[in-house]
C-alpha cells in the first residue's frame, strides 16, 4: 500500500445504465497527496456523491482505475474490498447517519470493529477520539444529542481506523453557517492530525475559502458530457 | 469491543416490540409440542406404574381394557362381582407368587374405597421399580381401618385418627351426619340420580390410621381398608334386610356369599431378571378359554392396546404443533422481512465501515435463529408451567396423577430444530439485506 498516494482516478467513466449515451462520470485524471485536502464543487445532481461511491468501491467503474493507497479497489472482490475500505477510507455523510439504537462510543466503535487495532483497546481509543473531539459523554445516544455533537460523532467513526483517505460528502449542508464553520474545523483539523486525505463535496460557495485546492466536476471531465 | 452479536441485540432491542412478540410466537408453539410430548410420555409411565408388578388381572367386568381401567385406575366401581373363594380355586393350580382380592365400588366423598388385604401393601408394588411407604402412621391391622393414598389425603384433608362414614356408589354427602343425609334425600325425594344411588353405609365409622407416600400411580387417589371390614358392612346390610333385628356382624358371621370381591391382582413366580413370568400367555388361555364368566386381562398388553389407540389422536396434536412451530418460523421471515425497508440506511452505514455482503447475510440469519433460541427457552419456560397446570387438571378431572417431566434430548431436539428452523426463515430476509443498493440506500447525499 502506498501511503503516499491516497487517490489516484486515470480516464474512470461511469454511467448507471449502459443505455444511457452519457456518461454521469468522466476524469481524466486526478491526484490526491498524502495529508492533502481538496474541495469538489459542482451543482446538486452532477454526480459528486456518484464519484465518492466509486472511489469508495460501492459502485465500479464502467472504464478507467480507481487506485486508493496505490491499490486498485475495483480489482478486489466481495469481502476483501469492504474489509480495504473499512480500514482505508472514511467517509462522512451530509445527514451524519450515525447508527441507530448506538450510543456516540457505539458508533465508533462499530467502525473499529474493521480496524487492525487489538479488540482490548478498542473502547479506550474510542472514548479518547470522541473526547478530543469535544464528547463529554460518549455513552449517550446520538438522537439526544445537538446536532454539533453528531457532526462529532460521525468525524470521530470516519476516522476511527486511521484511514488513508477521507470522503465527506457535502458534510455541511444540514447545519446552519455557524455550526458547519465549527464542524469543518473539526474535519479538516482531525484529518490533519491524523494525515488522513480529505476529499470534501460541497456546492456551498462559502467552503471555497477553506481549501487551498478546488475544482469542480466539469473540469474534470475531458469534455462536457452531452445532454 | 463491538461484536456482531452486539449489533444483533440492538437490532432486537430496537424493534423490541416486534421481537417480544415474534419470540412470544415461537414459545407458544414450542411450549406446546414440549406438553405433548412430555404429556405423552407422562401418561404412558403413568400407566405403566399403575399396574406396578401385578401380571394379571382377573375380574368380572365387560372387557378386559374395561376391568384395567376399573380396577387399577378407578375409571368406575366395577359392576360385577366374583367370590373370593372360587378365585382362590381357579388359581391354586397356578405357581403364584401373590394373588390380592380387591374389592370396590365404596367410595368416601367421591374417592374410591379399595378393600383388600395387607398383602396389597407387602406384596404388590404400585410401581415395578419402588413399592409403597408409608409417610404417616401404620399399614392397617384390622377391620374399619383405613390408610390414605397421598392424594387423596391431601385433597380430602385427612389427618391420622380422622374418621368417617363410607358411601356404596358415589356420594357428596358422605361426611355427613347419615340421619341428616337420609333425612334430606327423603325430604327431596332423592333430586338427583347421584344421590339416589349414593347409599351409606352407617354400619361403622372408619378411621385412618396411615398416610401413603406419593407414588405417582392412580393408587395415590385411593383409600384403602381392610377387605373383611367391606365385607362385614355388606353383609350387615344384607343381614338387616332380611332381619331387621340383626345389630351386630362380624368375620365370623361372614359366608362364601358374602365374600364377594370385584377383582384379584394376580403374580406368578418369575425368574430373577425377567419382568414377566414364562406361563403368563399359558394361564392366559386357558383361563380365557376355560372360564367364560371372568375376565382376565394382562394389564401391560391393555394399556398397550389403549395407548395404540390414543397414539394416533396424539400424532394429530403432535403434528399440529410442528406446523404452529413452522408458522412461527414464517412469523420470524415476516418480521425481519418487513423491517429489512426500516433497515437499508443502517446495513448501507455497516457496508460502507467495511462489513462484507456475507457479514451481512450472517447477521441476520443470526438474528433470526436468536429469536427462536429466545422463544424456544421461553416455550421451555412455559412447558414447565403448562406441564404443572394440566398435570393438575388431568388428576382433578381424570383422576390420573402424571408426573409430566421436560427429559433433556429430546427438548435440547426441539431447541436445536427451533434454532435451525429460525435460522432457515432468516435466509429470505437475509438475501434482502446482501442485495441491500448501498449508494441508493445511503441517499440523500448530494
Amino acid at each position: 500500500m502506498d501511503r503516499n498516494s491516497p487517490l489516484s482516478i486515470r480516464d474512470m467513466r461511469f454511467r448507471y445504465s449502459p443505455l444511457k449515451p452519457d456518461w454521469t462520470i468522466d476524469i481524466s485524471a486526478l491526484e490526491l497527496k498524502s495529508g492533502e485536502q481538496l474541495l469538489l464543487t459542482g451543482t446538486s445532481g452532477r454526480g459528486k456523491s456518484t464519484l465518492l461511491y466509486l472511489i469508495a468501491g460501492l459502485l465500479d467503474p464502467v472504464e478507467g482505475r480507481i487506485l486508493v493507497g496505490g491499490t486498485d479497489l475495483h480489482s478486489m472482490r466481495g469481502g476483501v474490498r469492504d474489509h480495504y475500505r473499512g480500514r482505508n477510507i472514511g467517509v462522512i455523510f451530509q445527514t451524519f447517519n450515525l447508527l441507530q439504537g448506538f450510543t456516540a462510543v457505539e458508533n465508533v466503535l462499530a467502525a473499529l470493529m474493521f480496524s487492525t487495532l487489538p479488540g482490548r483497546e478498542h473502547r479506550h481509543y474510542a472514548e479518547s477520539l470522541l473526547a478530543k473531539l469535544g464528547i463529554e459523554n460518549p455513552d449517550a445516544d446520538p438522537d439526544q444529542m445537538s446536532v454539533g455533537q453528531q457532526q462529532r460523532v460521525a468525524v470521530a467513526r470516519a476516522v476511527a481506523c486511521e484511514p488513508l483517505l477521507v470522503l465527506a460528502d457535502e458534510p455541511t449542508a444540514s447545519l446552519d453557517p455557524e455550526l458547519a464553520d465549527v464542524a469543518m474545523n473539526v474535519i479538516q483539523e482531525t484529518c490533519r492530525q491524523r494525515g488522513a486525505a480529505l476529499l470534501c463535496t460541497s456546492h456551498d460557495p462559502v467552503m471555497a475559502k477553506r481549501f487551498n485546492r478546488r475544482i469542480s466536476l466539469e473540469e474534470l471531465s475531458p469534455e462536457t458530457p452531452k445532454r | 469491543m463491538m461484536t456482531d452479536f452486539t449489533i444483533i441485540i440492538r437490532s432486537l432491542r430496537l424493534r423490541l416490540f416486534s421481537t417480544i412478540t415474534t419470540a412470544l410466537t415461537v414459545a407458544v408453539a414450542i411450549g406446546l409440542m414440549l406438553v405433548l410430548l412430555s404429556l405423552r410420555d407422562a401418561s404412558r409411565k403413568a400407566f405403566d406404574r399403575g399396574s406396578g408388578n401385578m401380571q394379571l388381572l382377573v375380574s368380572a367386568d365387560s372387557s378386559p381394557m374395561g376391568s384395567v381401567l376399573n380396577a387399577i385406575f378407578y375409571a368406575n366401581p366395577p359392576a360385577r362381582a366374583l367370590k373370593w373363594a372360587a378365585c382362590q380355586e381357579l388359581l391354586k393350580t397356578y405357581p403364584i407368587e401373590y394373588q390380592i382380592p380387591v374389592q370396590q365400588g365404596d367410595t368416601y366423598r367421591s374417592f374410591p374405597i379399595v378393600a383388600t388385604t395387607p398383602e396389597f401393601f407387602t406384596l404388590f408394588k404400585p410401581d415395578p421399580e419402588s413399592g409403597w411407604e408409608l409417610a404417616q402412621g401404620i399399614a392397617f391391622k384390622s377391620e374399619f381401618e383405613i390408610v390414605a393414598g397421598a392424594a387423596a389425603a391431601q385433597s380430602l384433608k385427612l389427618n391420622l385418627g380422622d374418621s368417617f362414614y363410607i358411601t356404596h356408589g358415589a356420594s357428596d354427602f358422605s361426611d355427613r351426619d347419615p340421619d341428616d343425609a337420609q333425612a334430606e334425600s327423603t325430604q327431596h325425594q332423592f333430586p338427583t340420580l347421584k344421590m339416589a344411588m349414593a347409599q351409606m353405609h352407617r354400619y361403622s365409622k372408619y378411621k385412618v390410621v396411615g398416610i401413603l407416600k406419593r407414588t405417582g400411580t392412580s393408587h395415590d387417589r385411593a383409600l384403602f381398608t381392610d377387605l373383611n371390614s367391606t365385607l362385614i358392612v355388606h353383609a350387615h346390610q344384607n343381614r338387616r334386610m332380611k332381619d331387621p333385628s340383626v345389630t351386630h356382624t362380624s368375620a365370623a358371621d361372614l359366608n362364601d356369599a358374602d365374600k364377594l370381591i370385584t377383582g384379584v391382582y394376580v403374580r406368578f413366580k418369575t425368574p430373577p431378571g425377567m419382568s414377566e413370568s414364562p406361563i403368563l400367555s399359558t394361564v392366559y388361555d386357558e383361563l380365557k378359554r376355560g372360564h367364560p364368566e371372568i375376565t382376565v386381562a394382562v394389564p401391560a398388553v391393555e394399556i398397550d392396546r389403549l395407548f395404540s389407540i390414543v397414539s394416533n389422536i396424539d400424532e394429530i396434536f403432535i403434528a399440529l404443533a410442528a406446523v404452529v412451530m413452522v408458522s412461527s418460523g414464517i412469523a420470524i421471515m415476516l418480521a425481519l422481512y418487513n423491517s429489512m425497508e426500516q433497515r437499508r440506511r443502517q446495513i448501507a452505514i455497516l457496508r460502507v465501515m467495511g462489513c462484507s455482503q456475507a457479514r451481512v447475510f450472517g447477521l441476520i440469519v443470526t438474528e433470526a435463529a436468536l429469536i427462536g433460541l429466545l422463544g424456544a427457552v421461553a416455550g421451555v419456560a412455559l412447558s414447565l408451567v403448562a406441564n404443572q397446570v394440566s398435570a393438575k387438571i388431568i388428576d382433578s378431572k381424570l383422576g390420573l396423577i402424571i408426573q409430566p417431566a421436560l427429559t433433556a434430548e429430546p427438548t435440547l431436539w426441539v431447541v436445536l430444530a427451533t434454532v435451525v428452523l429460525a435460522g432457515v426463515a432468516g435466509i429470505v430476509p437475509a438475501l434482502m439485506a446482501y442485495r441491500t443498493p448501498v449508494a441508493r440506500s445511503l441517499r440523500p447525499m448530494g
